[in-house]
C-alpha cells in the first residue's frame, strides 16, 4: 500500500511539473517559425520580394559622373577629404547576401518543385548582381556560397577570394539563373527577373570584367590574380555570346512608333515600364508612394541640380552624322549654336530651344535656368510631360516606371564586346548598335569609316579616351559614343569610366556651356533676350535670367570661357588609388586575413 | 481597524479584568500630541485598575468607574511615549499631551507577500511614507521618487507630459537593461500610473536577498506600492479634497536669434567654411543691407515692411527681410495646470472602504491651439471580515490619459519637435502679405521645408494628435486563518490595459511666388491620412500562499510558501486611411478611393504573449529580536526560453545581528537606541530577452516597393539568427548594511554597500566579420560587476517656541556606484568599440585638445607637421587660425584611434564617465503654528557629456547652421580675429556634425561636466487653526504653495543654458539633439480641505 501511495505521489508530482512546463510553451502568434516556413511557392515569393529592392539600383538619374555634376559633387569625383577609410560600412554590406543564402538554404523543402527552381534561379541571379557591386567596389571580395554559422571560422575569417574566383562563381549562378528563370511572366510585365534579365545582367558584368581587365592590365597593383586566371578574352567573349543570345532569341525590341522625334524620350516618359524595351524595370506608382525624384531633379532649383556637362553635349553628333568636332569653332559655340542640328536625342535628353518642353509647366521649364542647371544645360530625359504642374513642381513626385535594365543596352554590349575582342563584323552592328541610330532617325554606323578615322575628340587626351588602341580603335570610340547618348543618365556611366581606366574623362575637367562675354543672349530668337550675364553693376534688361559673372556663374576665363558649375571643388582623382575603394578598419581589425586596398592607408599595420 | 486601535483594544481588554467597582467617579479629557491635534486610538488605563477607554476621533475619552481616590493614569499610543499622570481626588477631567515617539519600533514595512516588522528586516529596504509626496507637482509618482531613495535612479527620457521616466535601482544593471520590477498592491503594475493620493507607503527593495521571493523580474529590485485602504474610525467618514492651481515654466533658456540679419549672416557664414563660396541663403549684398535696416525693429515698422514684393528672373518674388521670433510665436513660456482630487474613506470593524479620484489638467508649451493632456484616476478598495476566520477585499482601479497636441509628423511630439527644429528661420513670416503660408523657399540650397510646416500645422489646428492611455485593474483577495498562526493567502488580478493613439495629418497649400496659385503640398507633410493605433495587454495573476507565524521561548518563526503564475497577452492594431474625404472628421471610413475603386486603407498587427510560473518559499527566524535570519528561495520557469533551458532555482539567503539588543550594550542604549547589522546573499535569474527570442521568425510586411500589380508587394524578413540555448541571466548580489539609531531615533543612519555580479549576460556572443551578414547572434557571455554604497541619515525633532511646537527636520542621502565588465570573451583585441573585460561602464574616449590655434602660421605648421585627417571632414578652408588643436598624444605623427584598442588608443585617453558619479537628496523642513515648509534639493556629482552632433542648442550651427532656434548673439562666442578668447572655434558649419567633423569627435575642450544641484522641490503652507476650521464644520484646511524644479546650478550653464542636465542622463541622446520639449518647472498654489 505504502509503494502505492508513494509510485501515485511521483506520478502526480510528475503530471504536475510537466503540467506547469506545458503552461509555458508560448509560441508566435504573428510570424511563422524558419522551420515551418519554404514550404510553399507564396512564401518563397515573399521571402525573395525584398531581393529586388535591396539589389536593383532604383534612382540612376541623378548619377554623377563626367557627363553629369551636382551642387555637391559626390565622393566619387573629387579625392578629397570625403574619400576616407571608414570605420566601418563603407558599403562592406552582407546582410543582403546572407538573405540570398538562407533562402538558397533553405527552398528545397517547399514541395512545389517548379517554385524550387524559379527561386533557385531567382536567388542565384540576385547573388551574381550582389557580387557585381562588390567586385566592382571592392575588387576582391571573399565568396560566401551559405548562410554562416558563427562557429564557422573558417569561412568568417577567410581572406578575399580573387576576383577571378568570384567570378567564376557569378557565372555558375547566373548560368543557373538562365536555365530556371521563366522567360516571362502571367501579367506580361517586366518587373520581376526573367531569363532574359539574367542574360542581359550575364552580359553586363561579363564585360565589365572583360574590359576591366584588358584597360587595367598594366595596373597590377590592383589585383593579384592567379597565373591561370581567365584572359580578359574569356569575358568579353561570354559577354558577346549572352547578348547575342538574348538578342536573337528574345522576345525584346526597341519601342518605337517611327518618330524619331520623339520616340526616345517618350520611351522614358511612360508611367508603365515598356514591356517590349525593358527587360527589367521598376514599377513606380503616386498613389502608394511609390515615387522618385527626377522631374524635381529636371526642373526644381532643390534637388541636387543635377546637370549634363559640356563633355556630355560634345558627345552627341550632328544630324546627319557627321562629327560635332570637325564643325569650326565647336568648341567655343554657345548654347544654341551648339545644341542645333545635333543627334535628335539630344533634344529628348536636355531642354534646348525650340523644342516641345513647354508642357512642362512650371515656373523652372526654361532651357537656360541656371538656379536649376549648373552648366545651363537643363535635363528632360525621365520628366513627364505632363501638364499637372503641380505634379512636377514638387520632389519625390515622379512615377514613370525606371529602366533596371533594356535591350538597347544589351546591343551596346554586344558591339563593344565584339569590337574589343576584334571579332565585330558590320552585320552586328546592324543588328545592334543601328538599330538604335535608325530608331533616332540618325545614319548607321560604318564601322570602316569609323576604324579609319577616329573622332579626335574621343582619342584625344584633353577630352576623350586616349588608351583605347588597336585596329578597332576607331569603332569601339564610337560604341563608347553611343553608350553615351543612348544611356544617358541610366546610372552605367561611373561603372564604364572604371572598366575602360577613364578617370580621365573627369580629370579633364567638369565645364558647362561657354560664354564669350557679358551681354545679351535671345537663343530662341523671340526678340527677348533669355539670359543676361553682367559684370559690375545689374545693367537694365529685360532677359529672363540675369547673372553676375563671378557672383552668380564663375566662368573659366573671368568674365568668359565655360561656366565651372562646382568652382569650389578640386577634382584630383588618385587612379593608383581610386579605381577601387577602401575595406573598412574594423573589419580589418578583426580578420587580419583582409588585406587593404592598395594605397589607401589605414594605420594598420598588416 | 488600524494598529493603533488594535492596541488600544488589547489594552483595553487587558485593564477590563482588573476593574474595580468600590467608589467610584467619571474621568475625562482630550489626548492632544504637541501641535494640539487629538490624538484617536489613544489606550487610557488606571494603573492597578481594571479596565481603560481608548481615544476618539478628536482624542477624546471618558472612563467611568474610576476609584475616587487618587489614581495614576496611563496614557500610551503607539507612535508617541507613553505617559504615566497621577489624577488627584475630585478632578474629572484630564488634557494630556504626548510626545512623538521617534523610536516607531512596531513600524512594520511591506515585503514580498508580507510584511515586517522594521526592526527585523535583514535586507535592503527603503520605506517612503505616502504623505511624502502630497506635496509634490510632479506628474507621476515615478518622478516624485527622484532623490528620495538612495540607490534609486530616475531619469527622465523626455519632457513630454505622457512620457514616464525610466526606473532604476542600484545603477547599471546588464548591458541589456533592465528595470525593477513594479507591484502595486501585489500585481505587477506601472508605478507612474498611480495617483500619489492613493499611495500609502512604497517600499523599494534593493537588495537581491529581500527580492528573492519574486524570483526572476525581481534581479534589479522591487518596487512594492501599497494603496490607502479604508479607515476603521467607527461610523465617521473622511471626505479630503485637494485642489491646486499653476504654470509651469521652462528651465531651459528660450531666448533665440529673432534678428533675421545676425541670422541669416551667420548661416551663411558658417555654411560658407564648408562649402566655400556658396551661399546657404541665397541673400544678396543688397538683402543684407535690407535686413540691417531692421535690425533692430522689434516688430514690423511700416516703413520697412518685412516682406518686400520684387521682380526677379522675370518672375515676381517675395523677399524675406523679418525679426520673426519662431520660438516665442510657436510656444509660451508659462502654460497652465490644475489638478483636483477628492476622497472619502471611512468604515467599521468588519467593512473598511477607500474611494478616491482625480483629475489633472496640464496646457503644454504650444502656443497657438495649445497641447494639453488630461489624466483622470480612480480607486476604489474594500476590505471586509466575512467570517471570524475569513476577510476578502477586492481592489478596483481606473486610469484614462489622454493627451491631444498638433503635430508636423505622425510620430509623437518629440518628433514633431526635431522636425520643427530646422529652416524656421527670423526672416520668414508665418504667412505671406496675401496670407499664404510660407513653407518652401527659393531662397534655400535646396528644397528645404520652413519648419517642417509647423507653424500651418499648429494654427490649422487640423492635425492633432491624441495619445491614450487606459487602464483598469481589480484585485480580488481572500485570506483565511484557520488557525491563529496560519494564514492562507489567495488573490487573483486582471488588468485590461489599452493604448490608443490617433494621428492625423492633412493637406496644406502654400506659395512661393506671389503670381502662381496656391500650391497643395499633399505628399510628406501634406500627406492626408488617419492612423489609429491600439495596443491591448490583458494581463493576469494569481498568487498562492500560505503564511505561518509562531512565537516560542523566545524564538519567533515565520515562513511563506507559496507559488505564483502570470501571463500577459499583447496585441496591436495598425489602421491607416489614406485620402481621406474631410480634413475634420477623423474616421477611417473616410478613407479616399485608389484608381481601381478600392478603399486607401492599409492595416498592420502583431500579437506575443508570455507565462510565467513560479514557487516560493520564505523561512524567516529571529531570537529575541537580536538575531535575525532569513532564508528564501524561487523555482521559476518562463515561456521566453526553450524548452530545458527555461526553469531555474534562485535562493537567497540574509542574517541579521541587532547588536543594541544584547545585554552588553545596555548602557550606551541611551545615546544609541538601535544598531544593526545586516548581510545578504542572493542570486536571481533575469529573463531580460524578448517573447521568442529563442526562435527565428519570419515576419511579413508591405514593402516600399511594387511589381505591377497594383498594390504594394509584401515581403517576408527573418529575425536576426540566435542561439538556441538561450538561458537566465543570473544576477548575484551581496548586501551589507548597518542601521544606528541615536537619541530615540532623532538621529538615524542606515548605511548599505553592495556588489552585483550580472552574469551570463546575453550579448553579441562575438563580433563577427560583416561577412556574416548579420548581427552577431546573442549568448549568455559576458559578467558585470557593479559596486556601490547608499547612504541616510535623518534628524527629526521638536520643541517649543513661543508657545507652540516647532518641528524641523533633515534628512540627506547619497548613493554611488561603478559598473565594470568582469567577462566578454568574444573582444579579446579589446577593441573600444565593443565591450571589454575592464570596461567601466559609461567611459569616454576622447581627444586631448584645449587650445584654439592662435594664428595661421602655427595652424598650418601643426598640420604639416601632424596628420590630422582623422578631424578634418567638411573642412571648406584649410586649418587656420582659431580652429581647436588635437594633441598628438602618441607622438606618431597623426591624429587617430591607433588600432582603436585599449592598449592602442591612438591619441585618445579616458576623458570621463557618462553616469553620474553621485546621486544625492536632501530635505529641510520646519512646522510651528500650523506654517509649514520643506526644502528639497536633488542632484548628481560628476557626471560627462560630450555633446552629439545633432545638439542644436549646445553647437548651433557648428552642427547644422539652418536651425530654427539659434542661441542669441551666438557669435559671442565664436572665435573671430576680434573674438579670440571665445569658447568655440573659427566659424565652420557641420564640423560638429559631420562624422569626422572637428566638434564631432570627442575632445577636452567641448566635455561638459553635467552635474547639478537643483531645488526639486519648495513647499510652504499654512493649516488653519482647528478651532476656526471647526465653526465651518471643516476638519483642516490647508493652503499652500509648492513649486517644482525651481532652480538649478550646473558647470553646464557655463557654455549652454539652452539644456538642463538632467536631459543628458538620458542615454538616447541622438533624440533629443535638434529641439526638444522643455523641461520644466512648476509653481503651483493649493489648498487642502477635510471634512
Amino acid at each position: 500500500m505504502k509503494k502505492i501511495y508513494r509510485i501515485v505521489t511521483l506520478l502526480a508530482a510528475w503530471m504536475f511539473l510537466a503540467a506547469c512546463d506545458d503552461a509555458l510553451n508560448k509560441y508566435p502568434l504573428d510570424s511563422i517559425t524558419e522551420e515551418a516556413y519554404f514550404e510553399t511557392a507564396t512564401q518563397l515569393q515573399l521571402f525573395t520580394n525584398s531581393f529586388y529592392s535591396s539589389i536593383l539600383p532604383d534612382v540612376p538619374y541623378d548619377e554623377q559622373s563626367d557627363l553629369m555634376v551636382a551642387t555637391r559633387l559626390s565622393n566619387l569625383l573629387t579625392n578629397s577629404s570625403f574619400r576616407t577609410v571608414p570605420a566601418s560600412g563603407g558599403g562592406w554590406s552582407w546582410t543582403t547576401l546572407r538573405k540570398i543564402n538562407t533562402c538558397l538554404g533553405n527552398l528545397y523543402r517547399c514541395k512545389d518543385e517548379e517554385a524550387v527552381k524559379e527561386y533557385n534561379a531567382l536567388c542565384k541571379f540576385f547573388r551574381a548582381w550582389f557580387y557585381f557591386d562588390k567586385v566592382q567596389r571592392f575588387g576582391d571580395v571573399p565568396w560566401i556560397d551559405h548562410e554562416l554559422a558563427s562557429d564557422e571560422k573558417e569561412a568568417l575569417y577567410h581572406p578575399r577570394d580573387n576576383r577571378d574566383y568570384v567570378m567564376a562563381r557569378m557565372i555558375e549562378d547566373i548560368d543557373e539563373a538562365i536555365a530556371g528563370l521563366p522567360s516571362s511572366y502571367a501579367n506580361g510585365k517586366t518587373y520581376r527577373a526573367t531569363k532574359w534579365a539574367a542574360l542581359a545582367l550575364k552580359a553586363r558584368f561579363c564585360l565589365f570584367e572583360g574590359t576591366f581587365r584588358k584597360y587595367h592590365a598594366g595596373d597590377i597593383t590592383l589585383w593579384t590574380l592567379p597565373v591561370d586566371a581567365n584572359p580578359p578574352e574569356y569575358y568579353l567573349q561570354l559577354a558577346a555570346e549572352a547578348a547575342e543570345e538574348l538578342i536573337d532569341l528574345g522576345p525584346h525590341s526597341l519601342y518605337s512608333t517611327g518618330h524619331p522625334d520623339y520616340d526616345y524620350q517618350n520611351l522614358f516618359a511612360q508611367y508603365d515600364a515598356d514591356p517590349k524595351e525593358y527587360i527589367l524595370a521598376i514599377d513606380y506608382d503616386y498613389g502608394f508612394t511609390c515615387t522618385h525624384d527626377a522631374s524635381g531633379v529636371a526642373l526644381l532649383s532643390v534637388c541636387g541640380r543635377n546637370s549634363p556637362t559640356r563633355g556630355f553635349i560634345d558627345h552627341y553628333l550632328m544630324a546627319d552624322g557627321k562629327r560635332y568636332s570637325s564643325v569650326e569653332g565647336w568648341s567655343t559655340k554657345t548654347f544654341e549654336e551648339q545644341v542645333k542640328g545635333r543627334d535628335p536625342r539630344l533634344h529628348q535628353t536636355i531642354r534646348i530651344p525650340g523644342y516641345s518642353y513647354t508642357k512642362l509647366t512650371t515656373n523652372r521649364a526654361s532651357f537656360c535656368d541656371m538656379d536649376v542647371s549648373l552648366t545651363g544645360y537643363s535635363i528632360n530625359k525621365f520628366v513627364m510631360p505632363s501638364d499637372n504642374m503641380v505634379m512636377n513642381n514638387i520632389r519625390s513626385n515622379s512615377y514613370n516606371d525606371m529602366p533596371v535594365i533594356r535591350i538597347a543596352e544589351v546591343y551596346l554590349i554586344f558591339a563593344e564586346a565584339k569590337a574589343e575582342l576584334g571579332t565585330l563584323k558590320q552585320a552586328d552592328l546592324d543588328k545592334s548598335v543601328n538599330l538604335l541610330r535608325r530608331r533616332a532617325g540618325m545614319p548607321d554606323l560604318d564601322m570602316n569609316a569609323a576604324n579609319r578615322t577616329p573622332d579626335p575628340y574621343l582619342t584625344s587626351e584633353a577630352t576623350g579616351y586616349p588608351n583605347v588602341t588597336g585596329e578597332n580603335k576607331g569603332v569601339i570610340l564610337e560604341i563608347r559614343r553611343e553608350r553615351v547618348v543612348e544611356l544617358a543618365m541610366e546610372g552605367l556611366r561611373y561603372a564604364d569610366l572604371l572598366r575602360w581606366a577613364s578617370y580621365g574623362r573627369i580629370l579633364q575637367g567638369l565645364y558647362g556651356m561657354y560664354f564669350p562675354g557679358p551681354g545679351e543672349y535671345d537663343w530662341d530668337k523671340d526678340g527677348k533676350a533669355d539670359i543676361c550675364l553682367y559684370t559690375g553693376s545689374k545693367p537694365s534688361t529685360d532677359a529672363t535670367f540675369v547673372y553676375k559673372i563671378g557672383t552668380d556663374i564663375t566662368l573659366t576665363e573671368g568674365t568668359k570661357g565655360y561656366v565651372n558649375p562646382n568652382p569650389t571643388y578640386t577634382i584630383s582623382l588618385d587612379p593608383d588609388r581610386d579605381y577601387l575603394y577602401p575595406i573598412p578598419t574594423n573589419e580589418r581589425v578583426l580578420n587580419h586575413a583582409l588585406l587593404q586596398n592598395p594605397n589607401w592607408p589605414d594605420g594598420l599595420s598588416y | 481597524m488600524n494598529t493603533f486601535q488594535k492596541i488600544g483594544l488589547t489594552l483595553f481588554l487587558f485593564g477590563a479584568a482588573s476593574l474595580a467597582a468600590l467608589a467610584q467617579r467619571t474621568l475625562s479629557g482630550r489626548v492632544t500630541d504637541t501641535t494640539g491635534e487629538g490624538i484617536p486610538g489613544a489606550g487610557i488605563v488606571i494603573k492597578g485598575a481594571k479596565g481603560g477607554t481608548v481615544t476618539n476621533i478628536d482624542g477624546k475619552w471618558t472612563l467611568g468607574g474610576v476609584s475616587t481616590d487618587e489614581v495614576t493614569l496611563e496614557v500610551s499610543c503607539l507612535g508617541y511615549t507613553s505617559a504615566s499622570v497621577k489624577v488627584p481626588a475630585g478632578r474629572a477631567t484630564v488634557d494630556l499631551v504626548l510626545e512623538n515617539d521617534n523610536l516607531m519600533l512596531e513600524e512594520t514595512v511591506v515585503v514580498g507577500y508580507g510584511t515586517q516588522k522594521k526592526v527585523n528586516l535583514t535586507g535592503a529596504i527603503t520605506a517612503v511614507k505616502g504623505d511624502d509626496l502630497q506635496n509634490r507637482t510632479a506628474a507621476n509618482v515615478t518622478s516624485m521618487l527622484q532623490g528620495a531613495v538612495p540607490g534609486l535612479n530616475i531619469v527622465a527620457s523626455s519632457a513630454v507630459m505622457n512620457e514616464a521616466p525610466d526606473i532604476n535601482i542600484r545603477g547599471y544593471t546588464s548591458i541589456n537593461g533592465a528595470s525593477p520590477m513594479v507591484l502595486i498592491d501585489g500585481a505587477e503594475g506601472d508605478l507612474s500610473r498611480v495617483n500619489p493620493n492613493d499611495v500609502e507607503s512604497i517600499s523599494v527593495i534593493k537588495d537581491g536577498a529581500a527580492a528573492a521571493v519574486y524570483g526572476a523580474r525581481a534581479a534589479f529590485g522591487v518596487i512594492l506600492v501599497t494603496t490607502k485602504s479604508g479607515s476603521a474610525a467607527e461610523g465617521k467618514a473622511t471626505i479630503r479634497y485637494s485642489g491646486r492651481w499653476g504654470w509651469q515654466e521652462p528651465t531651459t533658456s528660450t531666448d533665440f536669434e529673432t534678428r533675421g540679419y545676425w541670422s541669416v549672416y551667420t548661416i551663411n557664414k558658417f555654411w560658407d567654411a564648408r562649402y566655400p563660396g556658396d551661399k546657404y541663403l541665397k541673400y544678396n549684398d543688397n538683402d543684407m543691407n535690407e535686413l540691417l535696416a531692421r535690425v533692430n525693429d522689434v516688430t514690423e515698422n511700416p516703413d520697412r515692411p518685412w516682406v518686400v514684393e520684387e521682380t526677379v528672373g522675370g518672375v515676381k518674388q517675395w523677399k524675406y527681410y523679418g525679426n520673426n521670433d519662431w520660438y516665442h510665436k510657436l510656444f509660451t513660456d508659462r502654460n497652465p495646470l490644475h489638478q483636483q482630487s477628492l476622497s472619502v474613506t471611512g468604515g467599521g470593524k468588519n467593512f473598511k472602504y477607500f474611494i478616491s479620484g482625480l483629475w489633472d489638467h496640464r496646457q503644454g508649451i504650444i502656443n497657438i491651439n495649445p497641447d494639453y493632456l488630461d489624466k483622470y484616476q480612480l480607486r476604489a478598495r474594500f476590505e471586509a471580515n466575512v467570517t471570524k476566520w475569513m476577510s476578502i477585499s477586492n481592489n478596483t482601479s481606473y486610469y484614462d490619459q489622454k493627451y491631444n497636441y498638433p503635430a508636423t509628423t505622425m510620430s509623437n511630439v518629440d518628433r514633431t519637435f526635431t522636425h520643427l527644429a530646422a529652416h524656421g528661420l527670423p526672416i520668414f513670416p508665418f504667412q505671406n502679405p496675401d496670407g499664404s503660408w510660407v513653407y518652401y523657399s527659393q531662397y534655400f540650397t535646396s528644397s528645404y521645408a520652413v519648419a517642417n510646416a509647423a507653424h500651418i500645422k499648429f494654427s490649422e489646428n487640423k492635425d492633432r494628435h491624441i495619445e491614450r492611455k487606459n487602464e483598469f485593474a481589480n484585485t480580488t483577495e481572500i485570506n483565511i486563518t484557520p488557525i491563529k498562526q496560519l494564514r492562507l493567502t489567495g488573490n487573483f488580478t486582471f488588468r485590461k490595459r489599452r493604448d490608443h493613439t490617433t494621428a492625423r495629418m492633412t493637406s496644406f497649400q502654400y506659395k512661393m511666388y506671389p503670381d502662381e496659385e496656391p500650391i497643395t503640398k499633399s505628399d510628406g507633410v501634406g500627406t492626408n491620412q488617419l492612423c489609429e493605433k491600439t495596443w491591448n495587454y490583458s494581463y493576469m495573476s494569481a498568487n498562492v500562499f500560505a503564511t505561518y507565524e509562531d512565537n516560542f521561548d523566545g524564538h519567533h518563526v515565520t515562513a511563506v510558501l507559496g507559488g505564483n503564475w502570470e501571463t500577459q497577452y499583447s496585441q496591436y492594431l495598425e489602421a491607416i486611411a489614406y485620402d481621406l474625404i474631410s480634413d475634420k472628421l477623423n474616421d477611417l471610413s473616410l478613407a479616399g478611393t485608389a484608381a481601381d475603386g478600392s478603399s486607401k486603407q492599409y492595416i498592420d498587427g502583431w500579437q506575443s504573449e508570455y507565462a510565467l510560473l513560479g514557487f516560493f518559499g520564505r523561512f524567516n527566524y529571529d531570537y529575541k529580536g537580536r538575531y535575525l535570519l532569513e532564508v528564501s528561495g524561487r523555482y521559476d520557469g518562463s515561456s521566453r526560453f526553450a524548452r530545458g533551458h527555461r526553469w531555474g532555482f534562485f535562493p537567497s539567503a540574509s542574517a541579521g545581528w541587532r547588536i543594541s539588543e544584547e545585554p552588553f550594550f545596555a548602557p550606551a542604549k541611551d545615546v544609541m537606541n538601535n544598531l544593526k547589522l545586516r548581510f545578504s546573499f542572493s542570486s536571481l535569474g533575469n529573463q531580460v530577452v524578448s517573447n521568442y527570442a529563442y526562435l527565428r521568425k519570419i515576419s511579413v510586411d508591405n514593402a516600399d516597393y511594387m511589381f505591377g500589380e497594383g498594390a504594394l508587394a509584401r515581403s517576408a524578413s527573418i529575425s536576426a539568427p540566435n542561439a538556441g540555448d538561450l538561458s537566465w541571466e543570473t544576477v548575484q548580489q551581496y548586501n551589507l548594511g548597518l542601521d544606528a539609531g541615536f537619541f530615540k531615533d532623532r538621529l538615524q543612519f542606515t548605511g548599505e554597500a553592495y556588489i552585483r555580479n550580472t552574469l551570463g549576460m546575453l550579448v553579441s556572443g562575438e563580433a563577427l566579420p560583416a561577412v556574416y551578414g548579420a548581427s552577431s547572434p546573442k549568448q549568455n557571455s559576458a559578467n558585470l560587476r557593479t559596486r556601490g554604497y547608499e547612504l541616510s541619515v535623518s534628524w527629526k525633532d521638536q520643541f517649543r517656541l513661543a508657545g507652540s511646537p516647532f518641528g524641523y527636520g533633515v534628512s540627506f542621502n547619497l548613493s554611488n556606484y561603478d559598473s565594470y565588465i568582469t567577462k566578454y570573451d568574444n573582444n579579446p583585441n579589446k577593441l573600444l568599440s565593443d565591450y571589454y573585460v575592464g570596461k567601466r561602464l559609461g567611459e569616454i574616449w576622447g581627444f586631448k585638445a584645449d587650445k584654439l590655434f592662435a594664428n595661421d602660421i602655427e595652424a598650418m605648421d601643426y598640420a604639416e607637421a601632424v596628420d590630422l585627417s582623422y578631424v578634418t571632414a567638411g573642412m571648406g578652408y584649410g586649418w587656420s587660425a582659431g580652429d581647436l588643436k588635437y594633441e598628438d598624444l602618441d607622438g606618431d605623427g597623426t591624429i587617430g584611434i591607433g588600432a582603436n584598442t585599449v592598449d592602442d588608443p591612438g591619441d585618445r585617453r579616458i576623458l570621463g564617465n557618462s553616469l553620474p558619479s553621485l546621486s544625492y537628496g536632501a530635505t529641510f523642513s520646519v512646522d510651528w503654528y500650523g506654517f509649514d515648509a520643506s526644502v528639497f534639493f536633488q542632484g548628481t556629482g560628476d557626471h560627462y557629456w560630450y555633446p552629439p552632433r545633432w545638439c542644436f542648442p549646445f553647437w548651433g550651427p557648428y552642427s547644422n547652421p539652418m536651425q530654427s532656434f539659434m542661441r542669441r548673439d551666438f557669435l559671442k562666442d565664436v572665435w573671430d580675429y576680434n573674438n579670440t578668447d571665445a569658447y568655440f572655434p573659427r566659424a565652420r558649419g557641420y564640423i560638429a556634425e559631420i562624422s569626422g567633423g572637428t566638434l564631432n569627435r570627442t575632445n577636452t575642450r567641448y566635455l561638459q561636466n553635467c552635474r547639478y544641484l537643483r531645488v526639486k522641490n519648495v513647499t510652504v503652507g499654512y493649516t488653519i487653526p482647528q478651532k476656526l476650521t471647526r465653526k465651518i464644520k471643516l476638519e483642516k484646511i490647508r493652503v499652500y504653495f509648492t513649486g517644482e524644479n525651481l532652480a538649478c546650478w550646473s558647470p553646464l550653464f557655463d557654455h549652454c543654458s539652452y539644456l538642463d542636465p538632467e536631459a543628458m542622463e538620458h542615454d538616447d541622446s541622438e533624440n533629443y539633439g535638434r529641439s526638444f520639449y522643455p523641461w520644466q518647472k512648476s509653481f503651483m498654489f493649493g489648498v487642502d480641505i477635510q471634512f
